[in-house]
């Protein structure tokens, strides 16, 4: 069934607030280990994956720590579209 | 098809559905899984003896030895009780690890290598000229993994067994199970309070020198706290927290690893040139060096030299290693989420947005307790499980029978969950590898690191000389 317009622009409009955080966000790199790699000397007496780091992950295109609900104007989703539910017309 | 359904997932936690991982579960990271492999050794270990019998075949470690040979016959002979301790090891190792998305085809081969050079160490520490030759367990493992690891190209594989903070944190958890609950409770408080003086002045130091040098507040902020709190974790924690840029954060930890690993030498031979007694020496160690990894190591030697230096250094060995483990953990490591959410309120209410125009949320008290160090729930409850076991025996018979069948084996085990540390940061300390710093930052942390130490000594040796003297005893 069809939704009024009304009700498929605030859809959308709803929709994209979310999927524009960095936690879906294609330049937010999550992966522990990357961080690990690219943060020198993290693993010496540190790591990853532990507690500390929180869900911090880092912007590889502001190379700066951000986290999941932070966003910014240059946002490039990470997964279709389709799977986030957002009606494209 | 539009520009954004286009853009595919990156190799990142993500799961479908744009739903990120959650790193905040209880097998979700290596705090958690320090609690539940720690207290499971435990829980082994007292369910063993309470069945009558001990661990004490497990937890095996090389007896003393004056001759090679000696040596060679007791290692032929404990063979089967290496063999099973490093199976036991790897499985609950392997298991935490793959929860964690680790790769156990790397890890396993990695971690037999650790294993084996450890073995090693433990002979080298257990001949009975190693102290003439100042050849204490956790220096020749961390001297011996620095020197392999600058001149030798590692291969990436092997760096999957060197897990610096999760052996770490299962020691601690470990060594609650040494530490009467009772002892946490009379000390705690004194812990704190020195830590958070000594803490707050070493923030602010290095903060204002930071700022005095022209560098960015957030940079300031990761420097102050990486020295102030707990070091590596603290910097990736508050660089996490007020969104510092990654070589701030790159920068900040260089540091830490840089002082952490010269304190590692100094503050036991300065302890022991100033003739400091054990409890006192583990005070300090634990008000002024900068990393978990990095204290243990200098405690424990501290507690070896004074184990082989024949009653001239009093108090007992084991107390360096304790006073340490209150001040730190106690005094300092639980404070980072309260640290954490200080900065990041400070950061997003009163300091600049950013330039590239990134917009950060609205901070949440959930920051203190994300970001909590879990293994120091793992090290009270152990702490407490041994004391109430503990409770029920005469100290007699605590000595007699308690000792031997429950907490050796225990202290045998985390010793070698320290000694797999302690080579794990020799081998992960590639000094070529390490960001340049700059003068500005070296400064800055570099004078936080004299205050800290100068006001770590008076506090431990003149103002709670007495108090830290009794704990050792």
């Amino acid at each position: 069934m069809q939704a009024p317009p009304m009700v498929a622009a605030n859809t959308l409009h709803l929709a994209q607030a979310v999927v524009s955080r960095c936690a879906d966000c294609h330049h937010r790199l999550a992966d522990r280990q990357a961080i690990e790699q690219r943060v020198s000397g993290l693993a010496v007496f540190g790591s990853a994956y532990g507690a500390s780091i929180g869900e911090s992950g880092l912007c590889v295109l502001h190379d700066r720590l951000v986290s999941p609900d932070d966003h910014c104007a240059r946002f490039s989703a990470a997964v279709p579209i389709d799977a986030l539910g957002i009606n494209e017309s | 098809m539009n520009q954004v359904t286009r853009e595919l997932p990156q190799g990142g936690e993500v799961a479908a559905g744009g739903a990120v991982n959650s790193r905040r579960g209880p097998f979700s990271n290596e705090d958690w899984w320090s609690v539940w492999v720690g207290l499971l050794l435990v829980a082994v270990a007292w369910l063993t003896f309470a069945s009558g019998s001990s661990i004490r075949w497990l937890a095996s470690a090389p007896a003393k030895w004056t001759s090679l040979a000696q040596a060679g016959t007791d290692l032929a002979a404990h063979v089967p009780n290496y063999v099973a301790l490093f199976v036991v090891f790897a499985v609950i190792f392997g298991i935490a690890l793959a929860v964690l998305k680790q790769r156990l085809a790397h890890f396993l081969p990695a971690f037999l290598i650790l294993f084996v050079v450890s073995l090693f160490i433990f002979e080298t520490a257990a001949w009975t000229q190693a102290s003439h030759y100042n050849l204490e367990a956790p220096l020749v493992a961390l001297l011996l993994g620095l020197i392999v690891s600058n001149l030798v190209r590692l291969p990436a594989w092997f760096q999957a067994g060197l897990r610096v903070e999760f052996f770490i944190k299962v020691g601690i958890v470990l060594l609650g199970a040494t530490l009467p609950f009772t002892l946490l409770v009379w000390a705690g408080p004194v812990a704190v309070g020195q830590a958070t003086v000594v803490s707050l002045l070493t923030f602010f130091v290095i903060f204002f020198t930071g700022r005095a040098l022209g560098l960015d507040r957030r940079f300031a902020a990761v420097l102050g706290v990486g020295g102030a709190v707990c070091g590596v974790s603290a910097a990736i924690a508050i660089a996490g927290a007020v969104r510092a840029k990654r070589e701030q954060a790159s920068v900040a930890i260089t540091l830490v690893v840089l002082w952490a690993i010269v304190m590692i030498f100094v503050l036991p031979f300065a302890s022991h040139a100033l003739g400091l007694s054990t409890g006192v020496a583990g005070a300090w160690i634990g008000t002024s060096e900068f990393a978990d990894a990095a204290g243990i190591a200098a405690a424990q030697a501290y507690g070896d030299i004074a184990r082989n230096a024949g009653g001239a250094i009093a108090g007992a060995p084991e107390a360096a290693l304790q006073n340490f483990t209150l001040m730190k953990v106690v005094g300092r490591d639980i404070w980072i989420g309260i640290w954490a959410f200080v900065l990041a309120w400070v950061a997003t209410t009163r300091w600049d947005a950013f330039e590239d125009g990134v917009q950060v949320k609205k901070v949440d008290a959930g920051e203190i307790w994300a970001r909590f160090p879990k293994f120091v729930i793992g090290f009270v409850i152990a702490s407490a499980l041994i004391t109430w076991i503990a409770s029920s025996y005469s100290l007699a018979d605590y000595r007699k029978v308690v000792t031997p069948d429950l907490v050796a084996p225990i202290t045998a085990l985390r010793t070698w969950a320290f000694t797999f540390c302690f080579l794990s940061i020799g081998l992960t300390t590639r000094l070529g590898s390490l960001s340049k710093t700059g003068w500005k930052p070296f400064l800055a942390f570099t004078v936080g690191v004299a205050i800290n130490i100068v006001v770590g000594y008076v506090m431990s040796v003149h103002v709670f000389a007495g108090y830290w003297d009794s704990v050792g005893h």
